[in-house]
Order: structure tokens, then sequence, then C-alpha cells
């Protein structure tokens, strides 16, 4: 390329040369001095000035466009020329520079046309500078036009003036509007240019548009056809050198900058003040509202200088960035006009140039950011300590407070103004040991993780606390404080203490209840098995736990009937009963009553069925044996009854039935034979004589008169005096006793004797009757064979079942040559 | 003389009741203290009359009753018991006895209403 433009460059000096010997030599030049030289101005100005462009920005369409204009201005000047072919190539060229430099105006500074109406206006200067020039040129008849001197127009068609006029006047107007409607987009676009874009265009657009107003001016004389139009194209040519000129005034400008990046390296070396960076920064760039970010490569993020974070411009905005590297690393940013991406040198140099010094507040941005992290953790840690429900509390190594929570007001009773900077008043003198102990560890470097102990309040008072104690370490390791962490856990302790006195009651209650307490689940497996249980049952706990208690315990023929129970019992019949037998290890049979609840578990699930069982096995006996007792006392009744009647009817009834008879045989014989009447009278009188004893000893035999009448010593004391064997009667008693008891101690007494005269063969009986510790007291001894039953005798039988209807006991004593001994106990 | 067999185990009454009836003119032919001697004395003897105590220590008079009255009209059976008629109910009528006379009331007049026996 390069040497295409070296090409161009000498291409252009001869150009101007040329120009220069065309118009000097012209004879139809109006004014050839001036028009060559403002010409080889134009021409050297333009293809001078776009060479350079076009070396410095070789993909900016804006130094060819120069290079163009300049040669197509050569090109048109040939019209001046007296050769025809060169004459009627500038005439045809003659409206050319007017294209070329239309779209360089339009495209300056960044080589593209960028809005519509920019290309359309390029477009229609293109077209009036080609089509439009060729339009007239081909009619135009330039000898007898106004210039007689000029050459043969060589690609004249037909002399036609009207068209050639009509051709002309177009250009004319159009080139006119062409530049009018440049002139408008050039001030639609400074007014709508940001300071350093305005810096940019300005000496080229103001350039351009003295040149448009030239110009305009040249086309209107053009179109009146006075002879101002020499004056005006002078004139426009002149103002035309001003573009190129100004385009290099623009390249000093960027001198100018270069200067102003070498005043900031030198401002930065003297040093500076930080966050004044940004400010000198902002001065070399010309841009007051740069922004400088700060690379965090921590968090990988932008930061200002005051660490907060910083948000990049998106594409297509008014504002850039540019990234700043050092060493190949990120180092800042500039967040700067988009228009300076034009100057990207500018921004390299700028940033170069400032890498140290950004460096340098690149790690100060870095470190006030870790300051504003630190400084936001210790807020939250700070929020988290107040708003924490646990007290906390700091102390230094001499047990000073340093940090007292709200949460420690609370628990202690102090107020943190009370106690910081003061000694630790919270550790009661019991404890004093256990937190020297703990002290000494936290000084060791151990973490206390957990311990419960007790804590001494404002108040005095001691509070139950679950505390967790660390050392605190500053930055080098060295241990500075000591932190603790209680939480209050009086409740908590009392809670438990209450539940581990209830389980123990409990506990208690159903090992020492006098009762059978299990419980099982729903697969009947043992879960509890109390004391008692394992009492009655002769197995442990350990052995049943977790076993079917049914298989185990419950006699098969039952078990269907239990198991049918304890299905009503899951099925909500709780609490409910049902009796049923146990055989224990050793094969007893048991009586039990059982009681049956349901307890379920905190989401109502069936949990488990508690038991608790009666062994009622004697009750049932003693209700057994007091059913029998009771048969026995009216069947007693009914033999003696019977008995009586028997002897009534056998005895007295007979003796009287044949007294009757024997009354009646007397009566008949007692004139016919008196003797054997009187016969027969004697023997009725004994036999009336013996039914009168006989119904005695049946009314004595019924209940003794005596015993009514004078009470149980004389009653006894006429049995003693009936009975065959001598009797020894011991008597001690006050006063009479209840009738019933008289009653039952006579029948002993006589019952006995009877016994004695029938079976002992005794010598002598013993007879005491007393009263002791609420009870009558009856006693028969003999000295007799002894060998007597109570559960043979019915006699016996009848006696204990008499006493035992009082509440009273009957004991039998008689061994086999031992005698025998009749006690019994009535409760008075 | 119509014939008579005593059956009761009590023998003051036997005595009493053989002097009574012999003192009016019944012939006492034999004497049983239980049911066995008196259904054998029966067979023996062939009394016109049978006076039967209810009471005996084998088998009662109801069933004594029936067995001698089973295949004809001979004995004619009076049953006798110190105790009243009514204390045995249908029992009486049903056994084939004759008649029932209390003890005390026991008189000649009252089993010659039994004699002599109803002719065929």
């Amino acid at each position: 390329m390069t040497a295409v433009r070296v090409l161009l460059g000498l291409a252009g000096l001869a150009a101007g040369i040329a120009l220069v010997a065309v118009t000097i030599h012209s004879d139809h030049a109006d004014t050839p001095v001036a028009q060559a030289v403002l010409g080889l101005l134009i021409v050297w100005s333009f293809v001078g000035c776009g060479l350079l462009g076009w070396a410095r920005r070789p993909d900016n369409r804006v130094g060819p466009l120069m290079v163009a204009v300049g040669f197509s201005w050569f090109l048109s000047s040939l019209q001046l020329a007296n050769d025809p072919t060169a004459y009627t190539i500038g005439l045809l060229c003659s409206l050319l520079p007017l294209g070329f430099l239309v779209h360089l105006v339009l495209a300056f500074p960044d080589g593209r046309l960028g809005s519509l109406d920019a290309r359309i206006v390029a477009s229609i200067a293109y077209l009036t500078s080609t089509v439009g020039m060729l339009g007239a040129a081909l009619f135009l008849y330039p000898e007898g036009n106004g210039c007689p001197d000029c050459p043969t127009n060589q690609v004249l068609v037909t002399r036609n003036d009207s068209v050639a006029d009509a051709f002309t006047l177009i250009d004319n107007v159009l080139g006119g509007l062409v530049a009018l409607a440049t002139l408008a987009i050039l001030v639609r676009r400074w007014r709508h240019a940001t300071a350093p874009q305005r810096r940019i265009i300005a000496p080229v657009l103001w350039a351009a548009v003295f040149a448009g107003l030239a110009a305009m001016a040249l086309f209107a004389s053009a179109i009146t056809g006075g002879s101002e139009v020499v004056a005006a194209r002078l004139v426009t040519f002149a103002v035309l050198v001003c573009i190129p000129i100004a385009f290099l005034v623009g390249l000093l400008r960027l001198r100018l900058t270069h200067l102003r990046v070498i005043r900031l390296v030198v401002e930065l070396n003297r040093g500076q003040a930080p966050g004044r960076l940004r400010e000198a920064l902002a001065r070399a760039l010309g841009d007051p509202d740069l922004m400088l970010g700060y690379w965090l490569p921590e968090s990988q993020t932008f930061v200002d200088i005051a660490g907060q974070r910083l948000q990049l411009p998106s594409p297509g905005s008014v504002r850039a960035s540019t990234v700043v590297e050092r060493d190949g690393h990120r180092v800042a940013v500039l967040v700067h006009d988009a228009s300076l991406g034009e100057q990207r040198e500018l921004l390299e140099a700028v940033g170069a140039a400032a890498g140290l010094a950004l460096e340098n507040e690149r790690l100060q941005a870095e470190l006030r950011a870790k300051l504003e992290d630190l400084r936001a953790s210790e807020e939250r840690l700070r929020a988290l300590i107040d708003a924490s429900p646990l007290a906390i509390v700091e102390t230094d190594l001499e047990g000073v407070v340093q940090l007292w929570n709200p949460a420690a007001d609370d628990l202690y009773g102090w107020r943190s103004e009370e106690v910081i900077g003061k000694p630790l008043t919270i550790v009661p003198e019991e404890a004093k040991d256990a937190r020297a102990e703990a002290v000494r560890r936290l000084m060791a470097g151990e973490i206390i993780p957990g311990v419960e102990t007790k804590q001494l309040r404002k108040d005095g008072s001691r509070v139950e606390v679950a505390l967790a104690a660390a050392p605190v370490r500053d930055s080098s390791g060295a241990l500075v404080a000591r932190m603790a962490i209680s939480a209050d856990i009086s409740t908590r302790k009392r809670a438990e203490e209450e539940l581990r006195r209830e389980r123990d009651f409990v506990s208690a209650l159903v090992d020492m209840a006098p009762v059978l307490v299990v419980a099982f689940d729903s697969n009947d497996r043992l879960l509890r098995f109390n004391r008692e249980c394992e009492r009655l049952t002769g197995f442990t706990l350990e052995e049943v736990r977790g076993q079917d208690f049914l298989q185990l315990f419950v006699p098969e023929d039952e078990q269907e009937r239990v198991a049918e129970a304890l299905a009503r019992v899951w099925d909500g019949d709780s609490p409910s009963t049902n009796e049923n037998h146990w055989v224990t290890r050793d094969g007893r049979k048991r009586v039990i009553l059982w009681s049956n609840a349901v307890l379920r578990d905190a989401e109502g699930e069936l949990d488990y069925i508690v038991s608790v069982g009666l062994d009622i096995t004697e009750r049932k006996q003693a209700e057994e044996e007091i059913r029998a007792s009771r048969a026995r006392i009216v069947e007693a009744g009914d033999a003696e009854r019977r008995r009586l009647e028997r002897n009534l009817h056998d005895g007295a009834q007979q003796r009287l039935v044949a007294l009757a008879l024997a009354l009646r045989m007397a009566l008949a014989q007692i004139h016919s034979k008196p003797e054997a009447a009187t016969e027969i009278l004697t023997a009725a009188s004994e036999e009336l004589a013996h039914a009168v004893t006989e119904l005695r000893e049946l009314a004595r035999g019924i209940h003794p008169a005596v015993l009514t009448d004078r009470g149980l010593g004389a009653a006894l004391e006429a049995l003693a005096g009936r009975a065959p064997t001598p009797v020894d009667l011991r008597i001690r008693l006050d006063e009479r006793l209840p009738a019933p008891i008289e009653a039952a101690a006579y029948y002993v007494v006589s019952e006995s004797l009877a016994n004695v005269a029938k079976y002992a063969s005794a010598s002598s009986v013993t007879v005491t009757i007393g009263r002791e510790d609420g009870l009558a007291l009856v006693e028969v001894i003999d000295d007799g064979v002894g060998g007597a039953d109570a559960t043979l005798g019915s006699g016996l039988r009848g006696l204990a079942d008499r006493v035992e209807a009082l509440d009273g006991r009957l004991d039998v004593e008689s061994a086999p040559g031992k005698g025998t001994r009749i006690s019994a106990a009535i409760p008075v | 003389v119509p014939t008579v067999l005593i059956v009761d185990d009590h023998p003051t009454f036997r005595a009493t009741a053989r002097a009574l009836l012999e003192s009016e003119g019944f012939e006492v032919v034999g004497e049983a203290a239980d049911g066995a001697t008196a259904l054998e004395a029966a067979l023996a003897l062939d009394p016109d009359i049978v006076l039967l105590d209810v009471q005996l220590p084998d088998m009662d008079g109801f069933t004594i009753a029936s067995k001698l009255t089973l295949n004809g009209v001979r004995p004619a059976v009076a049953l006798t018991s110190s105790r009243d008629r009514a204390d045995f109910g249908p029992l009486v009528g049903q056994c084939g006895a004759r008649a029932f006379i209390p003890k005390a009331e026991l008189s000649g007049a009252a089993l010659s209403v039994l004699f002599p026996p109803p002719r065929p």
C-alpha cells in the first residue's frame, strides 16, 4: 500500500504542475494565475493531506476520498486546456470534485456516511457530477455559448443550447441543493456531538461549512449567469483549500493530545494525591466525565476508587470502555466518551502512561473494597451478636469484659454499660475452680464445645446455662481474648428433672404396685413386664421381652377369646376389662382380671396396649368357699330339721300313739277285765314318762333354754354336768357375749363334748372360754385318742361353717395319740 | 274270723295293735318289721288284711301295697301312719291300698270296713 501511496504522491505532484501549466497557458481562463495557484494548492493539499491520513488510518476512507478530491480537481481543471480532448475530459469531469467533496465531508471523520439522508445527498452529488454533467456536455457548444475561445467539445452530439442550458441549470440547482443539504447535515451533527467529538470534527466541519456556503454562492451565481461567478469561483476555491488545512489542524491537534499525554506522564511522575488520577486522565483525554474502574481479580469485577462496584457501559451507548493492561494483567478500565474510540492511540498512550499510577490506585481500591467487605462483615457480625438469643460475652486476657450483647443483659440482669471494662461478675463461687480450668484450656488454645454449668445473675440467683467458649486470636495468631456463648437451660433442666422424676415415679409405681402391669404391641409382643409379673410368672423381663405373651402365658383354650378381646381394645373399646388365666413357669394356673387401655403416640397412631392385672385366684377360691359354706349351712339346717322330725316321729310320737291305743283298750276293758285294764294303764303311765323325757331332750337339742335365759356360763355348766366325761370348765368372761357368738361357742363345746363322749375315750376334758384382743376364744382340749379331722366329720365341718359365718376361725389339732384340741376365735 | 298281718318297724306299735285287734275279734296271723319280711309273710300267711305302716326301713308302704295288690283282690291293704293322710297326697289312692287309718285312730271298727271283702 505504501508503494501505491508513494506513486499517488508523485502523481499528485505531477498533476499539480500539469494543472499550473494548463491553466497558465489557457486561452479561455478568466483569471489564469489565481486559478493556477489555487488549483495547485487544492490538488497538492488534498492529495498530500489525503495520503497522510490514508497512511495513519489505512482502514478509513477519509484519506482516499481526499486523494480522490485532489485528482478529480486536476481532471476538472483540464477544461481550461486548449487541446480539445483535454478540454472535453475537463468538461466531463468539471463537477466530479463536488461528488467526492460531499462524500468526504459527510463521511468525516470515521469514513462512513452513516445516516440515510447523508447517503441520499452523497448519491445525488455523485449523480449530478457524472450523469448530470454528461447530459449537459452532450449538447454543449461552448464556442457559441459565452466561450468563443473554448476548444471544440469532442462529445458534442448536436448543438442544442436550450437542452444544454437546461442540463446546466439542473446541475447548478442540484449542486446548490446538495451544498445546502450537506450544510444542514453538518449543523445537525455539530449539535448532537459530544465535546470530544466536536473537538475532532470542528476544523474540518467549519471549513466544509464555509466551502458549502461558497459553493452555494457559486452555483447561485452560475444560475443567474452574472459576472460575479468568477469571484465566487475564486472564493470557493480558496475556501476549499481550507479543508485539507483543517484536516492538518486536526492532525496537529492529535499531536497536541500527545503533548497532553506527555504532560500527564510528567504530572503522574510528580506524584498524585489519591483520587486525583481521574482528573488528570480526564484532562488528558479531554473527557470531563471520564470514570475509572479498578480490576479486582478476586471478585473478577471493576470497582471505583471508593471500592464500589462499577457498571460497564453496554455496547452502542454514548459511553465506551477501554481496558488498561499492564504486563499482560488487567489493571483498570476507562469509561469514556464513545468518540474517544477514534483516538485509540491516545487512549492506549494515556492508559500506558497511567498504568503504574492505575496499578497503584487499583491496589488502593482493592484495599478499600476489602475494607468495605470487612466493614460489612463486621456489621453483619455485630447485627448477629445483637440479635442473638444466646448470651455472648467477650473478655480480654485479664478477664475484663470487652463485649456484652443484649441477650446477656437478659440472661444475667446486668446491662452492658455496667459490665464492659470491668471484671466478669457472673461466675459463682462454687464454679470458680471449673472456670479456672476452662480458662486454662482456652489459653492453651482449646475450644470448649459445650458444658452445662451454673452462672450468677445480678440479683444473686443462679442460672443454669449451656456454655461454649473459644479463644480469640489476632491476625498474628496471638491469643487476645476469650469469647463465651451461653444459653439459658434452666427451663429445659427443670423440665428434664420433672420428666425424670415423673418417670422414676411411674417406674417405681409400676414395679411396686401389687398388680400386674404389661405393655405389648399390636403383634402381642411384650414391651413391659413389671416386678409383680416376674414374681407371679417366674419369668424375668429379659426372658419375655419381645415375645408373644398369648403363646407364653394364656392357656391354649383361652387364647382365641383373649385375642378377640384385645382386638376390640385396638378397635377403640378402651379402657376395657377381661378375665383369663395365666399359666406360670411352674405350671400353676392363676386367674387374672385385666384392665386394658390403648396408649397412642403423638400422631394418633396406635402404639401399644397397657394392661393392668389383678391376680384374683384367691378371691375366686374364697368366693367359692363362701358359696360352699353357705350351701353346707343350709344343708346342716335341713339335716337338723330332718333329725328333729325323725326324732319326734320315732320317739315321742310313737309313744303317744301307743299311749292313745293303750288308753282306748284300757277304757274298753275297765269293767270287763279290771286287772287287765290296770296293767295296761300302768304300762301307759311309764310310756308317758318316757315320752316326756324324750320331748325334753329334744327341746334342749333345738336350743338350750338356759343359754338364752342365764347365759353361756350357766349353759356350759349344765352341759358339763350331763357329760359322761369329767369336764374342767374355765369361764373367763366379765359380761355376756352377743347372742350369735354365745350360741356358736355353746355348740362348739356341746359338739366337741359329744365327740369326746363318742370317739375320744378321754379321761378328762378342759373347756376354756375367754375374750382377748376383740376375739371370743373357745377351747376344748381332751386327753383322748386324737385323730379327728375337721374335713371329714360333718359335725366339725358344720361347726367351722357356723364359726366362719361370724368371720371367725375354727382350728382342730388332733394328732393320733395326742388328744384333740378344738379352738375357735370369733371377732366380737 | 278275719286274719291280719301287721307290718311296722316299731315293736311298741305292733304289740299295741295286736292287743287291740285281738281284743276286738281279729286274728293276727303275723307281724313284720320291714318290707321284705312283709312280702314273704303275706305270701306265706295269705292274710285277709295287711295293716301296713307307710315308713319302713327298707322300702315304703306304697311300694309294698302295690306289690301285694298287683295280681288279685287279696289281701286288703290298710295303710297306717302316725302322720296325716294329707301328708302323702295322691300316693295313698294310687298304690292299691283300700284304706288309710291314722295310727291313733286304729280300731276294729276301722278295719271292719274292709271285711268281709266284697264277694266277687
